[in-house]
């Protein structure tokens, strides 16, 4: 039974979070979360499908299928949700700008920007489609390796019941641990809900791209290097902290010197984008 | 155009080729790797200790010899990898650093478990 909760906790934890960050987005625009049953249903389907296929997915370019197919989930679920980034907190941006500039004007008005959707230059509806995406995609990696391994534990009699249990008890906590992140970020401290979040997104999203690296490391397509440092001393990855680390901001106790300059890289160019844009843009709005 | 600054670009251009291809034959060249095999029998790694040298780069062929999946896993290797019932699976490993690498079978965490000794 604990087998089958660490491995159902530790599959869904991670999609948890993200789907507990991108709710938060939502709300914050006003939008209805029908997406993310669409997402759930389309991810399950997917899973399903990858779950069947595994045997010949995996013995696909010469056996290297399984690590190139992860490896390409994980790139496309870390752009998607570093591009939903971009577009929040460039909504974001615009948002303090019209407030101080509505302020400004009418110091009476407490009508805040949300509630004008024109104001927003990007449509919130579309967001849906990009949260639809990534929710989708991250359930079809992680929902493929519980049914490949709930599918084996049922071929046992008496492991049937455990696993069940176990399964459903792992899932009862990884989906309450984003809970408590949703009810945290959206009840006690809403003013920094989105920007949590978003951090939570760049972190998860760097951590995937790292991890989409290591799996054309074991696929003999990168060429692997020494571990450029090991912080198992410090956290070890097997304990339940390096596991919620690992979930949280792609904690790795012995990267590689590449894994290293992706992930902050990512992190980098993630933060200073929305700057960026935004210092592009209200260079123009002078000039004009 | 100036003919000079033509053919620098070219050049580039000839160099990006060669980069390209680099990059397209370097599995070839990864392949060249020693080659350990390993199996899954009821739900046991065999032989359950690998020994290689510092800085040696491996292939591992795992063999799952059991009816039930089973993934290769190590936090220490950094790999992971869900291997079906009687298939094989390919995983590169490597180079590392003198010690041991601890590595289990997800699946079945109690009994399958293995280590690579790294001298």
């Amino acid at each position: 039974m604990i087998d089958a909760l660490i491995i159902t906790l530790r599959e869904t934890l991670e999609a948890s979070l993200i789907i507990s960050f991108l709710l938060i987005f939502s709300k914050v625009q006003g939008l209805s979360f029908k997406w993310l049953i669409y997402a759930l249903i389309v991810g399950l389907i997917i899973a399903f499908v990858f779950a069947q296929q595994m045997p010949e997915i995996s013995e696909l370019g010469d056996g290297i299928g399984q690590e190139v197919l992860q490896s390409g989930i994980l790139f496309c679920i870390a752009m998607t949700l570093l591009i939903i980034q971009f577009f929040i907190a460039i909504r974001e941006n615009n948002n303090l700008s019209i407030n101080s500039l509505l302020k400004a004007s009418q110091p009476n008005n407490n009508q805040t920007s949300s509630s004008h959707p024109n104001f927003n230059q990007y449509s919130d509806n579309a967001f849906s489609y990009y949260y639809g995406l990534a929710i989708s995609t991250a359930i079809s990696l992680e929902g493929a390796e519980i049914m490949i391994y709930m599918h084996s534990q049922l071929q046992i009699s008496e492991n049937t019941a455990p696993s069940i249990t176990g399964g459903f008890l792992g899932l009862g906590i990884g989906i309450s641990m984003a809970v408590i992140f949703y009810y945290l970020l959206t009840q006690i401290i809403p003013k920094y809900g989105v920007l949590f979040s978003r951090i939570f997104i760049i972190l998860i999203s760097a951590a995937m791209l790292s991890q989409s690296l290591t799996f054309l490391m074991q696929a003999g397509l990168i060429e692997s290097d020494l571990p450029y440092w090991n912080s198992n001393w410090i956290v070890s990855e097997t304990s339940f902290i390096g596991q919620i680390l690992y979930s949280l901001v792609g904690y790795e106790s012995t990267p590689t010197f590449s894994q290293v300059v992706l992930y902050i890289s990512t992190i980098i160019l993630a933060f200073i984008s929305p700057l960026i844009h935004a210092k592009y843009n209200s260079r123009l709005s002078t000039d004009a | 155009m100036e003919p000079m600054k033509q053919n620098r670009i070219k050049r580039l251009k000839h160099n990006w080729l060669f980069f390209l291809l680099l990059f397209i034959l370097s599995p070839t060249a990864i392949a060249e790797r020693r080659i350990i095999h390993i199996e899954i029998i009821n739900h046991l790694f065999v032989p359950e200790h690998i020994t290689i040298k510092s800085g040696e780069k491996i292939k591992l062929i795992v063999f799952n010899r059991d009816k039930t999946p089973e993934e290769f896993e190590s936090y220490e290797l950094n790999r992971e990898k869900v291997i079906m019932g009687g298939r094989k699976a390919n995983i590169f490993i490597g180079p590392l650093a003198a010690g041991e690498y601890p590595f289990f079978g997800e699946f079945n965490q109690k009994t399958a478990l293995g280590k690579i000794i790294v001298e």
